[in-house]
């Protein structure tokens, strides 16, 4: 195997270096992997060798960095907003209404790769049980809307609120400089699946 | 695509052209593109995209991460819009689809707003790819019903799937141009349907050999051989479903 040498230097890394994941390889093996698996596949040609990824890497439910790979026809959008619901969705995620969720973020698709990372401290944070709920809050005093990841659950306790606070402080630095807006919060209502 | 249905499953087309590196570019260039098309896609945003390029060298295999900026033109409605990074330009239609006769147009424009701001000898890339989103009714379907395309599972394997992915590259024209197709399960819109995602992008896999002045005609021929593919990926359970307009 190649060694290989890296210079990372994006907000992306640093978010990664946030969430504990800081050992270079573990990062750097499955991108080797996959460009040998590219460069093995004679149809395959990439500008200089090559390949760009949009929407770098995001972390799944288990904690293992997440990659998404796309060739340099990388210019849709619909595509990593589709894998990431279905990814959420898969793991009990609920999104009672996809289409308006699915509006919001080809509006504001920056947000769509924070989306799984918010999703797996939330769920860290507050734990399997309550339901998580993936929806467009429309504020109709204002007209303003925004997502907003539901916390539910059948009796609520009182550091609920506390554990919220928690989840937002480890996402809200990554807000910044996006476009669109991403709330935890809980409206105190029972699951309703 | 050729065929017309009513309720067409294209949630995204986009086509998009990448300039060899050693092209020109200078940072002046997308004011100029929005200058001649900015009577149709008067809106300006600016998107950050991030990049990871590896390149062998002699000293290995060197990965650099990295962040461009790309400069968006969009209509009114925010249903097509016009991308334009450095050496790239894409043009991008969101449903509802208006057919290829009606996207066309806009991908000529865009070409053409950039070729005369830009001199283009041959393109490193062509790129048209049209995203589906399939919405079948019923909580599980046997994809055999609907798609040509589909996974197969031999006779001593569980048949249920709850998660799948296949992807198949296929050559054309000797392996100038590469069409990869991808079918994949997504998100239902309706919690009693069941979704899928049909991917197919057709480009052009041979850097150079395009002229820039032969970059239309290939993607009026790539736009026949997704259709071919796209109408070869389904069958008439599906066609039923998306409604052909006769």
């Amino acid at each position: 195997m190649e060694s290989i040498t890296s210079t990372p230097t994006t907000e992306s890394v640093k978010y990664i270096s946030k969430f504990g994941i800081t050992r270079q390889e573990n990062i750097i093996k499955p991108i080797e992997q996959y460009y040998y698996f590219l460069t093995q596949s004679s149809n395959v040609l990439f500008e200089s060798q090559a390949l760009s990824i949009a929407s770098l890497f995001y972390l799944d439910w288990t904690g293992s960095i997440y990659y998404r790979f796309t060739s340099r026809g990388s210019a849709n959008v619909t595509f990593l907003i589709e894998d990431v619901l279905n990814h959420l969705h898969q793991d009990w995620i609920r999104i009672p209404n996809p289409p308006e969720v699915r509006e919001y973020l080809l509006l504001y698709p920056d947000l769509v790769t924070i989306l799984p990372f918010v999703c797996k401290i939330a769920r860290e944070r507050v734990g399997m049980d309550p339901e998580l709920s993936l929806e467009v809050y429309c504020d109709p005093e204002i007209e303003d809307e925004y997502l907003t990841i539901y916390v539910r659950q059948q009796h609520y306790t009182g550091n609920i609120l506390d554990k919220i606070e928690d989840v937002r402080k480890q996402y809200e630095e990554m807000l910044i400089r996006r476009s669109g807006w991403l709330l935890v919060t809980t409206d105190f209502h029972p699951p309703r699946f | 695509m050729s065929k017309k249905y009513g309720n067409d499953p294209i949630v995204e087309a986009v086509c998009e052209f990448r300039l060899t590196p050693d092209s020109k570019w200078d940072l002046t260039i997308p004011g100029l593109v929005y200058e001649k098309v900015s009577n149709d896609f008067p809106n300006k945003e600016q998107r950050l995209i991030q990049e990871v390029e590896l390149t062998q060298s002699p000293q290995g295999m060197q990965q650099q991460i990295r962040t461009s900026e790309r400069v968006l033109f969009l209509t009114d409605n925010r249903k097509m819009f016009i991308q334009v990074g450095p050496h790239f330009l894409a043009i991008n239609c969101l449903k509802p689809y208006p057919a290829w006769e009606g996207f066309k147009p806009w991908i000529e424009k865009a070409f053409s707003a950039l070729t005369e701001v830009v001199e283009v000898e041959r393109l490193q890339r062509i790129g048209l790819r049209y995203i589906n989103r399939i919405e079948i009714p019923g909580q599980s379907v046997n994809l055999d019903n609907y798609f040509e395309f589909r996974p197969f599972l031999g006779q001593n394997l569980p048949q249920n799937m709850v998660n799948f992915i296949i992807q198949c590259l296929l050559p054309f024209f000797g392996q100038r141009d590469s069409c990869k197709v991808q079918l994949t399960n997504a998100v239902p819109d309706r919690p009693d349907n069941v979704s899928f995602l049909l991917d197919l992008d057709y480009f052009l896999a041979q850097p150079l050999v395009v002229l820039s002045n032969q970059a239309l005609e290939w993607v009026e021929n790539a736009h026949k051989k997704v259709e071919e593919i796209f109408e070869g990926s389904i069958n008439e359970s599906l066609r039923e479903i998306f409604q052909e307009v006769k």
